[in-house]
This record gives structure tokens, C-alpha cells and sequence, in this order.
């Protein structure tokens, strides 16, 4: 049976995530790189991005105005979100052991941690979403308050949950109809501020999508994909038989929308605290098989947890970057205008230091002309391309050469450069390479 | 026949067996092209106690992070005997326990010595087993006898000891090879077979399942995370250029099947696989079904490698055609016609003696797989000659053994795995040697810092009426030759 009293517990994983935000961020500030800021954010530090969502709008609030605050609040937020999780795994679980299990899960989830380094869209996604299933039972103004609010700044998310809503509360029809007014009332405020870009609807996944981030990229969710899947299966799924099907319709839509990705990751973490539970507790034929899959279980969340820490602490921007993009927001008054080609991850921040735009912003199309000029030893198709798409600046760093891109420092596009008297290094220090292109 | 007699005759038949491959690879000096990787890995690993991360020869100088462990265990050996002897002989006695393995496992399924004895015998002399692992020594060598270890330790799992080796060969294999989530997905089929029979699942089977899969989809994903990443299902053909993967993942047709795996394996095999599903549901020959099934499917989609498909199917087609002579040997019994055993036995070993034959009689059996005197000289002549950072271009199938012999970088070699240009290079190559315009050829050689290429007699047979332009174009110097290669140095 579940003990009510658990306020220990909370403490100790409150702590630890307070702990590995600040092993992060010591870990950074000891390489020198600043302490970590997604991709995301500096786009919302881009004024030109940053109305055109309600989540850009909120950020650059916090970003622009109390710049300060931008470390406090994602780790305030961390914090808000791991009791209310509590709240409601204690409401759910059965036991002691699943409790302390799914908050286990939550703490050393990769992008629970990378998220909430610094303000990002999951890290608000969380908080509102757990309100929102924390006020589900009670079905009292909160409720429509945090739903209300969760349809603001994520839509997709309540228009895609809402026919479930529905089927589970079909008899209360109050309550059905008062859940579809809020979020309807939600949409028309948004439509009325024409931010067509809150929307996220189905989009092909990339490998890197899927793979990065439901389990090869650490390996943990793996975890929660197998156990929960399976957990969906098990005897102790005793829902009605359309339910299942219903999870799993989610389950593989939400392999195309990331919000629903992330709400099913949630899901599928309760169902994962609840079947791993369930197999540590029943009894074994032999007790070293048990023992081998706790060990494995242990060291697939341990090893999840160091390499999310390890890659947040290596995350770009680095110092080397930032210096480099610095130098080039000096000396570009002095050169053409034009845009910054380089890697597409590096593409976020580019502007916010070198005050140069970055070529590639998600565009599907630019990235196929980038690759066609990365992997090109054609001067003539490279100069083309560079020229048609206004591109005078190249940066290339170390990761770059070593896998990212090319497998060595002379393969296509950087045997071009050495070669060709019309690409000029203008920088180039700790690995990180600019080039001006001059077309004349 | 008891099984002691069937003991004694398959000792002297594994030494009729360890004597011929002796004579076979007694009569090179060299080892299989694609063992030098694993012979120039092992000995900078003996030698630095590190993994070669870096490795500064193949493509030129490359990362490489896959199969470390092989590599590490590999080493490991060569500790105790020289590394080269270890390459070269210790495929012999794999393969050897390969058939004592066999003979084990069909021992215990039909418990009847004459068809464990049969069943050596067929597995012993064809071809494509014997010349497993022969002069050779890789992951798939360890990994398919791993594979027979694993299915041993499954039948015997009621004892804690055969669980405890059954969890360590399984991480064994894991770590060494990516064909463990073969036996995953073998599982899987397995308990889908099951429920088909209404058989019910043994605890200790989901138990030892889950441990299993747990820890090969974790570790596979761990290793193959940017591979994935990027490549996405692609990696699944490990990067194979488009003119090689055809080749390398040939589908499999039922006339290559009868080519590759025999008739008696391929016959008794599949009426064993029907008799386990629809008549005597045997749960471990449930379990091999399950396994031929998986190996079938993948090899017919192109999934798997042909060469490490084909055998893996072979091992399980063998120890079902035991089921499959038991049931026609029981079915003769009770028949009239019991007098035909012996029909069928003499034709089962007729067979096995004439594939035996085929095998002896062939005296160029290792030709094309090892590098002859003249390619080793050459290599001597490149190392004492050409510069120490210099490349050399031959042919895809030589680049580890260029590398290991002339201690030269190679321009590439058929470890694609996570090369990003390789299909750019291979292609690149192809025209290096069939352009008949000199200004692309110097423009590409240039581009690659190629100053050296080699010609060997295995370029020679695959470009066959060919005028290479490098032969003939006074910008290409000859600076050595022997009867069977040449090779030239750019000069212009």
C-alpha cells in the first residue's frame, strides 16, 4: 500500500535536480562555454521570432526584461513540475515503490534535465500539462483555468486529447461541453492574434527525431517505450478494450507531432513506473535473473543521466564559437552583407552573437542547397549557389571536420575553400574557422 | 549404433576435417583479405592497450568506434599466441567446434546417434560450412558458434549453470556483433509460434527474454546512436555503397538457396520446420523454426548479408533436417519399406562424400579470398619505397590488407560503417581506373592526395579487357611489377 507521507522523498528528488542543475552549469562555466541556452531560446532572444507564438511572446518577456531571471525561472518551474508530478503519481500509484519509481523516471529523463537548464517550450509544456491532469479528477474552475491556459500556448495539444476527453466523461455532458468551450474560446483568442505559428499539426519525423529523442540518443526512454508499451498489454491494463487501441493510435501519431510526443512520453511513464514495478515484484524462477535486469534497468537510468549531463555540458554555443561569432559582429561592417552558412544546429544562435542572419532556418529547401555546396567540389556549382542565395560567410568548426559533416579536413566543399583564391579566412582560432566568400 | 561408436566415428571424421583445412591453408603464406582489419586492430591494441580510435590509414585516416570489443577480445588471445597464427588458424578450430556443437544440440533433441552422426557428416562437407572461417577470423566466426552455444544453454536452462552461460554468451554476443537482435527477434516469433500451438510459455523463458532484449536494444542503440541518427533505417546496410550492396545483400532465391545451402539441409530442413509446427510441436525445435523463419524472411528482403544469412540459415536448417530424418526414419518403420533407411542413409552419405570430393579436388580454393606471393612482395616494395604519408589505390576489397602489409593509408576498404563519402569514393575509384580521359583521372587523384596506384590480379579480373589509361599514359610511372601486379606512380 501506498504510504500518504512521502514528503522525504520529495525533498531528495527536488534536491537532486537542484544538484544537477548545478553540476551542469559548473561544468559549463569550468569550459568556458556560457551556461547552457537552448537552440530554442535564442530564437525567442531574436526579436523578429519571437511574436510569432504565444510561448516567443512569454520568453521574450522574461529574456528582454529580466534577463536575470531567465537561469531561476526553467529551475522554479523544474521544481513546480516534480511536485505536481508527485501529486499525481502518489494519486495513481499503488504502491511505495511505483511512486518513488516514476519520479526516478521524471528526474533522470534526458529532456526533463536539458529542458529545464533554461526556459524552453517543454519546460511550460510540463507544468500546464501536469496541472491540467492534476485538476482532471477535481473538475472545478482550475481545471478550465489550466486547460485554458495550456490550449493558448500549445492548442495542438488540447484539439488532439479533446475526443478523448470526450469519450472518457461522455455521460457527464457539462463537463465535456465546458472542456470544448474552454479550449474553443482558447483558439478563437489565438485566432483573433492571427499566431498562426502556435499550431504544430503532423510532420514526417526526421531519424533524428525519433531516434534522438525516444531512446538511441540516451538510451533511457527506451525504458519507458518498452515497459510502457508493453505495460498496455499486460493483465494489469484492466481498461476497457478500446482504450488500448486508443493508446496506441496516440502512440504512433505522436511519432509525427512533437507536443503529443511529449504527452504520450508522460503517459507511457506512469505506465512504465507501474509495469516495472509490477515485474521486479513478481516472483522469479531465478533470482539472478532478477537481479540482472534491476542491474540492467539501473545502469540504462544511470547511464541516461550522465550522458544527458555530458551532453548538456558540451551543448553548443562553446566558448570557441561564441568568440569566433563575436569577432565576425566586429569586422562585418567592414565587409559585404550577407548571410552565415554553417551547420544547422549552430544556426540558432548565430544571430544573437554575430548579429549576421544564419542561412539555414529550418527551411527544407535550404538545407538541400546547403548539402548540395557542403558535399560539392565544384568552385562553379558552389559559387552559384552562394551568390543566388546571398551567403558570404562560412564557419566551420572541429565537429565539423570530425563527423558532423566531412570525415576529414579536405573532402568537397573544404578542398574548394583551400584552393580557391575567392574564399578568405578571416578568423580562425581554437578549431572554429570563418571564411569571407568574394564573388569578384 | 550407440553413442559411443557415434562419438568415435565423429572424432576421426573431425580430424579427416582439421587435416584437409590445414593442407588448404597451409598452402598460403597470407590470411583472408578482410582479416588484416582485424590483424592490424588486434596488434595496435596489443601493442598500446587502447582501442584504435583513430585510425590513421584506413580512408585515409578515419574514426572508427564499432567492434571494439571484438577487437579487445581478439587481443586479448594474442597475448598468449602470435597474432598472425591466431587469424590464420583459429577460424579451423571454431568451425570444428562449430560440428561438435551441432552434433551436441541434435544429440540431445533426437537423442538418436545415427542421425546426430548424420547430420555431422552432412553439416562437416558442405561447402559453404567448411569453408567457414577458413584462414580467416571475424565477428560472425565468433558469433555463429556463440549462436549454437546459446541454443544449447537455452535447452539445458533448467540448470543454474546453463542459465548462468546462457546470460553471458548472450552478452558475449552482443557486444561483439549486431546479429544478436536476431535472437531477439527470433524470440519474439518463438512465443508468436507458441500461442499458434497453444503451447504455454515457461516463466524462465519470458524472464531470460527480457533480460535479452533489454540489453540488446539498449546496447545497439548506445553504440549506433549517430549512425542512426543520421542514417536513419539506412544502417541497417551499413553504408554499403550502391555498387557493392547489391552484391553484399543479394536476395534470396530458391535456386540460391539449393546453390548455397544443399539439398539434403534444404529438403530435410524444411520438412522438419513443417513436422515442429504442424505435427510434433517440439518447444525447442519451436525455437529453431523460429530462428530459420527470422533468417529467411531478412535474407528475402535484403536485409541481411547474404554470405552471414545464408550460413546462419544453414546451421538452423541443419539441426531441423534431424527432425525431418526422424520423422521419415520412424515413418519407414512402421511402413514396409524400413529397408529404404539404409537407402536413404547411403544416399545422405554419398552426397556428403562427393561434396567432400568437390571440395579436396578444388585447388584453388583459397585464391581469390588470400593475397598471393607477388602482392605481399609488393607491399614490401611500397613500404621500403613510397613515402610514409603517402595513399594507395587499389581495389575495395585489398584496403585492409594494403594498409596492414604496406603500412600505407588506403584510399578505402569495406569498412563503410559511418563513412560519410564512401559511396563517393568507391565511385570516385571505379573511374579512376576505367576513365580513358587523362585530365579527370589527374584532377581526381589530386583531389585525393593519390599518388600511387596499385593493379592487382584481382583488379585485373574485375576490369577483364580493359585498357587502363594509368597503364599507358607517360603521366604514370611503373615503379614495380611482378608477373601478377604493377604499380604506378603519378608524376605529372
Amino acid at each position: 500500500m501506498l504510504e500518504k507521507n512521502n514528503k522525504g522523498i520529495l525533498a531528495i528528488s527536488m534536491t537532486f535536480f537542484l544538484l544537477t542543475s548545478l553540476l551542469i552549469g559548473f561544468f559549463r562555466r569550468a569550459l568556458g562555454n556560457p551556461f547552457w541556452i537552448s537552440g530554442e531560446h535564442y530564437q525567442y532572444l531574436i526579436s523578429s521570432l519571437s511574436h510569432e507564438t504565444l510561448t516567443g511572446m512569454f520568453f521574450n518577456y522574461f529574456s528582454t526584461n529580466i534577463l536575470a531571471t531567465i537561469y531561476l525561472i526553467p529551475f522554479l518551474l523544474g521544481i513546480i513540475s516534480i511536485f505536481i508530478f508527485s501529486k499525481i503519481s502518489k494519486k495513481y500509484a499503488t504502491t511505495d515503490k511505483e511512486y518513488y519509481l516514476s519520479l526516478v523516471l521524471l528526474l533522470t529523463l534526458p529532456l526533463f534535465i536539458k529542458s529545464h537548464m533554461v526556459l524552453s517550450d517543454f519546460s511550460l509544456f510540463l507544468i500546464l500539462t501536469l496541472l491540467s491532469i492534476y485538476y482532471y479528477n477535481k473538475q472545478n474552475f482550475s481545471f478550465y483555468l489550466s486547460l485554458f491556459t495550456l490550449s493558448l500556448f500549445f492548442p495542438t495539444i488540447t484539439i488532439f486529447l479533446l475526443p478523448v476527453l470526450i469519450y472518457f466523461n461522455f455521460k457527464d455532458k457539462a463537463f465535456t461541453g465546458l472542456s470544448t468551450l474552454t479550449i474553443f474560446l482558447a483558439n478563437l483568442i489565438l485566432f483573433i492574434l492571427k499566431l498562426p505559428k502556435t499550431y504544430s499539426w503532423l510532420s514526417l519525423p526526421s531519424a533524428g527525431d525519433i531516434f534522438g529523442f525516444f531512446g538511441a540518443q540516451y538510451g533511457y526512454t527506451i525504458i519507458i517505450l518498452l515497459f510502457g508499451i508493453t505495460y498496455i498489454y499486460s493483465e494489469d491494463f484492466k481498461k476497457s478494450f478500446p482504450s488500448k487501441y486508443l493508446i496506441l493510435i496516440y502512440f504512433l501519431l505522436s511519432l509525427f507531432n512533437v507536443q503529443l510526443r511529449w504527452f504520450m512520453l508522460l503517459c507511457l511513464l506512469f505506465f512504465a513506473s507501474k509495469n516495472i514495478t509490477n515485474i521486479i515484484n513478481h516472483k522469479w524462477s531465478e533470482d539472478i535473473l532478477k537481479y540482472a535486469v534491476i542491474l540492467l534497468i539501473a545502469c540504462i537510468l544511470f547511464f541516461s543521466l550522465s550522458t544527458a549531463i555530458q551532453d548538456t555540458i558540451t551543448q553548443p554555443p562553446t566558448k570557441s564559437q561564441i568568440d569566433a561569432l563575436k569577432y565576425l559582429n566586429f569586422i562585418r561592417s567592414n565587409l559585404d552583407e550577407g548571410k552565415l552558412l554553417t551547420h544547422p544546429t549552430y544556426s540558432s544562435f548565430i544571430k544573437y552573437y554575430s548579429g549576421v542572419d544564419a542561412y539555414l532556418d529550418g527551411s527544407v529547401e535550404k538545407e538541400k542547397l546547403a548539402n548540395s555546396i557542403f558535399y560539392s567540389r565544384q568552385y562553379s556549382k558552389i559559387s552559384e549557389i552562394l551568390i543566388q542565395e546571398n551567403i558570404r560567410y562560412i564557419l566551420i568548426d572541429l565537429e565539423m571536420t570530425s563527423g558532423l559533416i566531412w570525415s576529414n579536413n579536405r573532402e568537397d566543399l573544404l578542398f574548394v575553400i583551400k584552393y580557391s583564391d575567392n574564399f578568405k579566412e578571416i578568423y580562425s582560432k581554437d578549431e572554429v574557422k570563418i571564411y569571407y566568400f568574394n564573388s569578384d | 549404433m550407440n553413442f559411443k561408436t557415434a562419438n568415435k566415428i565423429l572424432v576421426v571424421l573431425l580430424i579427416i576435417v582439421l587435416l584437409s583445412k590445414l593442407y588448404f591453408v597451409f598452402q598460403t603464406n597470407a590470411i583472408s583479405y578482410e582479416s588484416y582489419y582485424g590483424l592490424r586492430y588486434s596488434e595496435y591494441v596489443h601493442n598500446n592497450l587502447l582501442p584504435m580510435v583513430l585510425d590513421n590509414l584506413s580512408y585515409q585516416g578515419r574514426i572508427s568506434i564499432t567492434n571494439i570489443p571484438f577487437y579487445f577480445l581478439s587481443s586479448l588471445i594474442t597475448f598468449i599466441l602470435p597474432t598472425f597464427l591466431f587469424f590464420k588458424y583459429i577460424g579451423i578450430f571454431f568451425g570444428l567446434y562449430l560440428i561438435y556443437l551441432i552434433y551436441k544440440i541434435t544429440q540431445k533433441l533426437f537423442n538418436n546417434p545415427a542421425i546426430s552422426l548424420l547430420i555431422s557428416i552432412t553439416a562437416m562437407f558442405i561447402q559453404t560450412i567448411f569453408l567457414f572461417s577458413l584462414n580467416s577470423f571475424s565477428s560472425m566466426t565468433l558469433y555463429s558458434v556463440l549462436f549454437l552455444l546459446l541454443i544449447w544453454e537455452f535447452i539445458n536452462l533448467e540448470k543454474k549453470s546453463n542459465l548462468k552461460a546462457f546470460l553471458l554468451f548472450f552478452v558475449l554476443a552482443t557486444i561483439i556483433t549486431p546479429y544478436s537482435l536476431l535472437i531477439v527477434l527470433g524470440f519474439i516469433l518463438y512465443f508468436i509460434l507458441l500461442k499458434f500451438n497453444a503451447l504455454p510459455i515457461k516463466k524462465s523463458t519470458k524472464e531470460v527474454f527480457l533480460f535479452s532484449s533489454l540489453f540488446a536494444i539498449w546496447y545497439h542503440l548506445i553504440i549506433y546512436k549517430t549512425a542512426l541518427i543520421r542514417s536513419g533505417p539506412a544502417v541497417i546496410w551499413q553504408n554499403i555503397p550502391d555498387g557493392l550492396v547489391s552484391l553484399s545483400y543479394q536476395r534470396l532465391t530458391i535456386f540460391s538457396a539449393l546453390f548455397l545451402i544443399g539439398f539434403i539441409p534444404l529438403v530435410f530442413g524444411l520438412i522438419g520446420m513443417y513436422i515442429t509446427i504442424f505435427v510434433k510441436r517440439k518447444r525447442f525445435l519451436i525455437l529453431i523454426t523460429s530462428f530459420t523463419m527470422v533468417f529467411s524472411l531478412l535474407l528475402v528482403l535484403g536485409i541481411l548479408p547474404l554470405n552471414d544469412g545464408i550460413f546462419l540459415l544453414l546451421i538452423c536448417l541443419i539441426l531441423l533436417s534431424g527432425n525431418g530424418l526422424a520423422f521419415l526414419f520412424d515413418y519407414l518403420d512402421i511402413t514396409l519399406f524400413s529397408k529404404l533407411k539404409k537407402v536413404v542413409i547411403f544416399i545422405i552419405l554419398f552426397l556428403a562424400i562427393s561434396n567432400f570430393l568437390s571440395i579436396i579436388l578444388s585447388p584453388d580454393l583459397l585464391e581469390t579470398q588470400a593475397p598471393n606471393k607477388d602482392e605481399l612482395n609488393t607491399m614490401n616494395f611500397i613500404e621500403e619505397n613510397t613515402p610514409e604519408d603517402s595513399t594507395i589505390l587499389g581495389d575495395v576489397v585489398e584496403g585492409h590488407f594494403i594498409s596492414y602489409a604496406s603500412n600505407r593509408k588506403n584510399f578505402y576498404d569495406e569498412n563503410f560503417f559511418q563513412m560519410k563519402n564512401a559511396n563517393q569514393k568507391f565511385a570516385d575509384a571505379r573511374s579512376i581506373f576505367l576513365s580513358k580521359s587523362k585530365v579527370p583521372v589527374i584532377e581526381q587523384l589530386k583531389y585525393y592526395d593519390i599518388k600511387y596506384i596499385y593493379f592487382s590480379k584481382l583488379t585485373f579480373d574485375k576490369y577483364k579487357n580493359i585498357n587502363f589509361l594509368i597503364r599507358e599514359d607517360s603521366c604514370f610511372k611503373k615503379i614495380f611489377h611482378t608477373s601478377t601486379t604493377e604499380v604506378y606512380e603519378l608524376i605529372c
